[in-house]
């Protein structure tokens, strides 16, 4: 008798990032955060279309899950840490009290209830913690049979950085340090008086950085007692996250002498300074626990999971200061992530199963096939040509080789939050005009923000100061210099690209249309952003990417096998900008 | 004839009892309110104080060589607990 595959369904919300991850017998089958599919960035809510898609695709039914696992303690956070704190902060954090009490009483407090209800489920539910779905997530994936494995992030229920040590199918925790400290909040505290928006745009403050010098050193260090080992204290007479609605107030004002800055007002160039110190103590702080980590467990190898392990440039530091042979992040390193890391957890923790070989790929979301796309657009009434697929690659490059700004929309969508040639905006490097044209005709977003290249992984060192592969845009290196001049719209100010390398296996199609643009200009570089414009999430199927189309200064759709051409679009369709941009908020 | 009056009732009924449902929903809120209150200046308050006295006495202390705080492989839960 053949015995039944386990299928595991891990799910993270109610904090940022929902998403649901399907796991059947130790292989990823599907994994998608709920924003996709309900177009609102960041949605919390519980991902009820990411589990629907994911049961669809498997052509499964909830009866049939062996497990369903939240990627988090509630009851943990709830009655120690939230509890804790207001004890603590009391008198203050009346307001912040209130709020919780009314969030955790109507919903965080039933999760088990709500899943229940939710997917019809009555099978068993099961709970990992925060930083252990982390740690999961990325020491799972990452191929090594062993390694030092670090989660930094704001905050899991007490633990906002941990050190874990991974072995074969074993996973074990063994330091962490807990909130109030935590270099994620820390991160976001500084990204609210930058004005941008906390637990979103920590991205920017990263991108404006190279645009600045670190200046503020030594009062980014007046904020935190940092020792040798890598552990950490924050000064909190500077934070208010633990009693108020505001990350930071007026210490953090009087220490640097300036004011909060107001959202979307200019850039100073003391804004550019401060987000160079932040970004330089972040990465002081990282080698640190790198550092000590190593020390810790011998291992060779380190995976790193968490939001904080979305700062490519300090995984770059890290890689290039030589203290691990290699190292594995987690591509969808923040909560979204900890879905999949709760599945895999439970997979090897109560079902004993085998371990997965290195991710290839984060091609996990929902695909549409070519007679989907065909019927869609015929419906749609709009002018398209429909190709082959060998025509459709070839006339791609072709229209590549300029100016034109092309959406590209095939296969599986991408897990986690970056665009990987799947849900792509792509456009030529060697055109510097394409670098504003994207940001300010395409995106609406603000003109320092830095595009990432998307390169022939066989091409990599030609470009760029890297010698192993960075699949999923975790790794910043500088362009060579003597590429600089060649690949302009990718090239930062400071030299540096977040680069994306590519080859056959992750994603045939897309290395194919590089190959063709590489036949015909020599250059294996492309730029490659997210299909989406400032605020929106990105575009999960046809229709989105239609809108998206239409609605900004994009010159071309490629959906599958099926090319749009903006100027043969009819007028009235190509009228609903202003609408179109309203619907999303800045970010 | 019931069958011309029995959608008027109905209408009448389902419009009161929408109308009373956003009105004890509203009273819900407000009460939820001044109970949370309650609890948090008298329950909260009170312990909140002693837990400030107990640090008093414990200040002093000298600060640990690292900040680190081990994982006790215990304390981290099995997988059907919430905590
Ligand atoms: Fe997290």
């Amino acid at each position: 008798m053949i015995a039944k595959p386990v299928a595991i369904l891990g799910l993270s919300c109610f904090y940022h990032d929902s998403a649901a991850a399907l796991v059947i017998d130790g292989k990823i089958v599907f994994a998608a955060q709920e924003e996709r599919f309900t177009r609102k960035k960041h949605d919390e809510s519980f991902p009820a279309n990411a589990v629907r898609h994911a049961l669809d695709y498997a052509g499964i039914s909830a009866k049939e899950l062996d497990a369903v696992v939240f990627y988090e303690k509630p009851l943990l956070k709830f009655l120690e840490r939230i509890l804790q704190t207001q004890l603590k902060v009391w008198p203050r954090g009346f307001i912040l009290f209130h709020r919780a009490m009314h969030e955790w009483m109507g919903k965080k407090l039933w999760i088990p209830q709500t899943i229940q209800k939710e997917l019809k489920y009555k099978g068993p539910i099961m709970f990992t913690s925060h930083h252990e779905s982390h740690a999961a997530s990325a020491f799972f994936c990452s191929g090594f049979d062993d390694a030092a494995v670090v989660t930094v992030d704001g905050v899991g229920e007490w633990a906002t950085t941990t050190i874990g040590y991974g072995h074969g199918k074993e996973l074990k925790m063994l330091k962490e340090i807990h909130f109030p400290d935590s270099l994620g909040l820390l991160y976001s505290a500084l990204t609210y008086y930058l004005g941008f928006k906390v637990n979103s745009a920590e991205y920017k403050v990263m991108g404006l950085a190279p645009y600045g010098q670190p200046k503020y050193l030594k009062e980014m260090r007046e904020l935190i007692e940092l020792l040798s080992d890598g552990s950490f204290a924050l000064r909190m007479k500077y934070f208010n996250y633990e009693y108020g609605l505001t990350m930071t107030g007026k210490k953090i004002e009087q220490l640097f002498h300036e004011p909060t800055r107001r959202s979307e007002s200019p850039l100073t160039q003391f804004h550019k300074d401060v987000a160079s110190s932040l970004q330089a103590l972040t990465e002081e702080v990282m080698l640190k626990i790198a550092a000590h980590a190593r020390e810790l467990t011998g291992s060779e190898n380190l995976c790193l999971a968490g939001g904080v392990a979305l700062n490519c440039v300090a995984n770059g530091k890290i890689l290039k200061s030589g203290l691990f042979k290699d190292m594995f992040i987690q591509p969808a390193a923040g909560d979204a992530g900890g879905a999949l890391g709760a599945a895999l957890s439970v997979w090897h923790r109560k079902f004993s199963g085998e371990r997965l070989s290195r991710l290839e790929n984060v091609y996990f979301g929902p695909e549409y096939s070519d007679p989907q796309i065909d019927e869609f657009l015929k419906a749609e009434g709009l002018p398209f040509e429909k190709l082959s697929e060998q025509d459709i690659i070839e006339k791609t490059a072709s229209l590549l080789v300029g100016e034109n700004v092309i959406g590209w929309f095939q296969d599986r969508m991408e897990f986690g939050p970056r665009s990987l040639g799947s849900r792509s905006i792509i456009a030529d490097a060697r055109n510097a005009a394409n670098w504003q044209k994207v940001n300010l005709k395409i995106k609406f977003r603000e003109s320092f923000r830095p595009f990432a290249p998307t390169v022939l992984e066989e091409r990599t060192a030609d470009y760029f100061d890297l010698d192993r592969p960075s699949p999923y845009m975790l790794l910043v290196a500088d362009v060579h210099e003597n590429r600089r001049a060649e690949i302009p719209a990718v090239t930062h100010v400071d030299g540096s690209a977040r680069i994306q390398t590519i080859n056959k296996n992750q994603h045939p199609k897309y290395y194919a249309l590089l190959k063709a643009f590489e036949r015909r200009t020599g250059c294996g570089v492309i730029i490659n952003t997210s299909f989406n414009v400032r605020g929106e999430p990105i575009v999960e199927s046809p229709k989105d990417a239609l809108n998206c189309f239409l609605n900004t200064g994009m010159d071309y759709l490629v959906l599958g096998n099926c090319l749009l051409k903006k100027t043969e679009m009819p007028v009235e369709r190509l009228k609903g900008r202003e609408k179109y941009l309203k619907a999303f908020q800045l970010d | 004839m019931n069958i011309l009056i029995f959608p008027f009732w109905r209408r009448l009924f389902g419009s009161l009892r929408e109308g009373w449902m956003k009105i004890s929903r509203a009273i819900g809120v407000v009460m939820s309110s001044i109970l949370l209150t309650v609890l948090w200046v008298t329950v909260f308050g009170i312990y909140a104080l002693i837990l400030k006295l107990a640090h008093l006495f414990g200040a002093g202390k000298s600060r640990a060589q690292s900040l680190w705080i081990p994982v006790n492989p215990e304390e981290t839960g099995g997988l059907s607990n919430q905590f």
